[in-house]
């Protein structure tokens, strides 16, 4: 069933009842919430519009220059929010991404989809849309919780480095607790995922009008997807900050933030 | 031994060392003893190669510290930090994280040395079971310590290593260090450390 626009509009109407109650409790979120939802909408009305245009041709190089602007996108906001130095990142970032990509799409393709064209844009956008945005969400939170680490515990990084270690060793214990804090929120997302909430995706197909059971098996297909490439993604970008972040006596480097 | 020579460092704009020498001969035992703020950690991290100088060289045993050989100089040394803290859920899995390295594989851990060494730092063997995240700075001064001395490396770097102890076990740990056979420069605001003729006061 198609829904109008008249009829989103409508509900406009009682939200924005609800956010002037709010001015009672002194909480005043006019101003950000009129910016927010008017992104939201003014983006994803765009999203469609192209999205319309990017299915109707479904070209393959277009597709693919698509998926590149989104991995190059996820990079500059990983860097971004980390407060990285953009020069010396952008590289390692953008191929560690890639790399994610190309390997848990292709697998994606070949056991789930083999029946459809790898460039198909019906799947290949937004199935890599969601890997992507769950891999730079997975990103930010490593990288930040990595560099803290570092910052803080320099003393004993210094302390293991005339231990004995070399540089992955002594960093060892940082990139593990990094890793786990950026896979805990998917671990218990999966883990209580259904019993309250039914996922955004299997939502959108079921009021679509797809059957729940095809549903669910996409919304499994997916989140395994996602818990790969969130993983897989960790592990590149792991060896490529080994490789960057330090100097050849294991220091970090100053310029590894802008 | 250790030969610093025309050491120049700036930090935060600030100079830290300005032309500094300083000649460590084998098996001396150096105490920095200054105000704070002078740099004495600073020299130390600069010593291990920890924080890059704007001129000058560092020797050990006749080469220049560089970006070739600071791996292998690092071996000689080892280095205790005001505050470490250690990883692993018991300090006895860390002491075996550490005897885990590539680097210390030829080295065998000795239960009966390092039990000895608890004995002679004041710390029961109990504290092997107990959670890094559980002792006192104290504890885990003198853990490294004992970490240090298993390792049977040459060069020793202590900054505030008697901080977190009481009176009789500052004592204590300067006795043990004044005996080693072993090149020793010691950052520290204790004043118990000059009344050991050991210890030789530098300054700049």
């Amino acid at each position: 069933m198609n829904i109008s626009f008249l009829n989103i509009l409508l509900l406009l109407i009682p939200l924005f009842l609800f956010i002037l109650g709010l001015r009672f409790f002194r909480v005043n979120l006019l101003k950000r919430s009129i910016t927010s939802i008017g992104r939201m909408i003014i983006q994803l009305f765009l999203v469609g519009v192209y999205l319309e245009y990017i299915f109707k041709f479904n070209n393959w190089a277009i597709n693919f220059i698509y998926i590149l602007i989104m991995v190059m996108v996820a990079s500059l906001s990983t860097i971004d929010v980390v407060k990285l130095n953009y020069k010396k990142f952008i590289l390692p970032l953008f191929g560690a991404i890639f790399l994610s990509w190309i390997i848990v799409y292709t697998l994606y393709q070949f056991i789930i989809l083999h029946d459809i064209n790898f460039f198909e844009s019906r799947y290949i956008i937004p199935v890599s849309g969601m890997l992507l945005g769950n891999l730079l969400q997975g990103q930010i939170i490593f990288l930040n919780n990595f560099f803290t680490q570092i910052k803080d515990g320099e003393d004993s990084y210094f302390f293991l480095l005339s231990m004995g270690a070399t540089k992955f060793e002594a960093l060892r214990e940082f990139y593990m607790k990094s890793i786990l804090s950026s896979l805990q929120p998917g671990l218990a997302n999966m883990a209580t995922i259904g019993l309250v909430a039914l996922p955004g995706m299997m939502t959108g197909q079921i009021l679509a009008g797809a059957s729940p059971f095809t549903a669910i098996k996409y919304q499994i297909s997916i989140m395994l997807a996602i818990f790969c490439i969130r993983g897989l993604s960790l592990i590149f970008t792991t060896f490529a900050i080994n490789q960057i972040a330090f100097d050849k006596f294991s220091r970090l480097k100053k310029d590894v933030f802008r | 031994m250790i030969k610093l020579e025309q050491l120049n460092l700036m930090l935060k704009e600030q100079p830290i060392f300005i032309n500094l020498n300083l000649h460590i001969k084998k098996n001396k035992k150096i105490l920095l003893k200054m105000p704070s703020g002078a740099g004495k950690s600073t020299l130390l991290k600069v010593i291990m190669g920890y924080i890059p100088v704007n001129s000058g060289n560092i020797l050990i045993d006749g080469e220049v510290l560089g970006q070739n050989n600071i791996d292998d100089l690092r071996q000689k040394f080892a280095y205790i930090s005001q505050n470490i803290s250690f990883t692993e859920e018991s300090v006895e899995k860390y002491i075996e994280l550490i005897f885990s390295f590539q680097k210390n594989k030829g080295i065998k851990l000795s239960n009966s040395a390092l039990y000895k060494l608890l004995e002679n730092f004041d710390l029961d063997k109990s504290i092997l079971k107990k959670s890094p995240l559980l002792l006192s700075g104290g504890e885990k001064q003198r853990i490294a310590l004992i970490l240090v001395l298993l390792l049977d490396r040459e060069i020793l770097l202590l900054d505030e290593v008697t901080s977190g102890l009481d009176h009789d076990l500052k004592i204590k740990v300067i006795e043990i260090i004044k005996d080693l056979d072993k090149t020793v420069i010691i950052s520290s605001h204790d004043n118990q450390w000059l009344d050991y003729d050991e210890f030789e006061v530098v300054g700049w």
